[in-house]
């Protein structure tokens, strides 16, 4: 049976009728996504969690007054309020602060490294390890590395090592479908929905 | 999967990988968020890819070291072989064999020997035997033997020291390569059982010993 909130229209709909089902459906749909979009833009994570609330704040704020003049675009809405917020927020910190804390930088990386999430990247890294060695051509470990670590262009790459732009997205699919086959045998799936979701 | 869908999923992926690095402009930037937003699948595509950037990198440092690893035990073209001292050596020998069995090597494919003059039978490294007691059996035509007697920074010389069962010995001097290796090529004709042994003419103990049983 199709949820009467499947779709975003329906749910701004309902979000401006009143319903506070329809609110909690829209801050599960798009808490993780806006979250990990603000840490991607810089913002450390109590940061992140606290623009993640404003935003969320906001837009309810509004559409309980006014609804969308065009409800499908929802996603844009609500992207709009969190990256202004995070400009808003680097600004007012560019003033607050004039040097770095770098300790203090240091321990908020650190933070979200708890164990659960070092014992992940443990495994990652042992996917990743896997997924080299069983790459028996040279020439396909070294177009990874170079695009991967080095973060060296595909022209660059392909220039570098006389290579077609066919050849050269075959071993990169190839890898990157391998390396989604290894992590799901492993069962790191639910792990990382874990570790990611903030 | 046609190509048109394949190259549409590579371009996607490519976004991400650019997303990743922050290489997007700010209007690819915002559109590729939304695009998370609305798209579910989409984000855990972002996820995923983002982790196997991360993972690689930490790999960095392993990475590093494998290049050398990565050659051991492989086959190397003809050309990279070729190049190596060892084998130059051996193919030198090989060669020269070749010649001096002229016509007849088409023809006696099978008991490839001559009379006179040197006919490689085998390149054998005993450095591989060095912990086994066992005998190495070998035909009564030439061998050459290659022994690991490790790299020396005093230019020492060695002798190889070949002794029959009746205690004859036959001495050669051997000068190991840049690998440390020597090689010593052994006439043909003998038979019977051979205690090998090499050693440097700073030190009195063998660096090396070995039975061979010639047949």
């Amino acid at each position: 049976m199709q949820s009467q909130y499947e779709n975003s229209e329906l749910i701004v709909t309902a979000i401006h009728n009143g319903d506070k089902k329809a609110e909690s459906i829209l801050l599960e749909r798009y808490y993780r996504q806006l979250f990990y979009i603000l840490r991607k833009r810089g913002l450390d994570e109590e940061y992140a969690r606290d623009l993640c609330q404003e935003t969320f704040r906001i837009a309810i704020e509004r559409l309980r007054e006014k609804p969308l003049s065009e409800p499908s675009k929802i996603a844009a809405f609500m992207h709009g309020i969190a990256v202004n917020l995070c400009i808003a927020e680097s600004r007012k910190a560019a003033r607050r602060q004039t040097y770095t804390d770098n300790d203090s930088v240091a321990l908020a990386a650190e933070k979200g490294l708890d164990q659960f999430a070092t014992l992940s990247k443990e495994r990652m890294e042992l996917i990743v390890r896997r997924l080299l060695n069983e790459l028996a051509n040279e020439r396909d470990q070294k177009i990874l590395l170079r695009y991967y670590i080095d973060e060296l262009d595909k022209h660059e790459i392909c220039a570098e090592l006389t290579l077609s732009h066919r050849h050269f997205d075959k071993v990169i699919s190839r890898a990157r479908t391998r390396f989604k086959q290894l992590v799901e045998a492993s069962g790191q799936d639910s792990l990382l929905e874990v570790v990611r979701g903030g | 999967m046609g190509a048109e869908m394949q190259d549409t999923k590579n371009t996607q992926e490519d976004c991400i990988d650019q997303y990743l690095r922050g290489r997007l402009s700010a209007d690819e930037l915002a559109k590729f968020e939304i695009k998370m937003l609305e798209d579910p699948h989409f984000f855990a595509q972002v996820q995923q890819a983002e982790i196997m950037h991360d993972a690689l990198k930490s790999e960095k440092a392993q990475l590093e070291s494998r290049p050398e690893k990565a050659t051991n035990g492989k086959v190397l073209p003809f050309g990279a072989w070729i190049k190596q001292p060892m084998s130059l050596a051996a193919s030198v020998l090989i060669a020269f064999g070749f010649l001096l069995s002229g016509s007849n090597y088409l023809t006696q494919m099978s008991e490839f020997e001559v009379q006179e003059g040197v006919a490689l039978n085998s390149v054998i490294n005993l450095g591989q035997l060095r912990s086994s007691n066992d005998e190495l059996v070998l035909s009564a035509s030439a061998h050459l033997l290659q022994i690991d007697v490790g790299i020396r920074m005093d230019g020492s010389a060695y002798s190889a020291k070949l002794t029959d069962e009746s205690g004859v010995q036959r001495e050669y001097r051997v000068v190991p390569d840049g690998n440390g290796i020597v090689r010593l090529l052994t006439p043909v004709g003998l038979n019977g059982l051979y205690q090998l042994t090499v050693e440097a003419d700073t030190t009195p103990q063998p660096v090396a010993s070995y039975t061979l049983r010639f047949e």
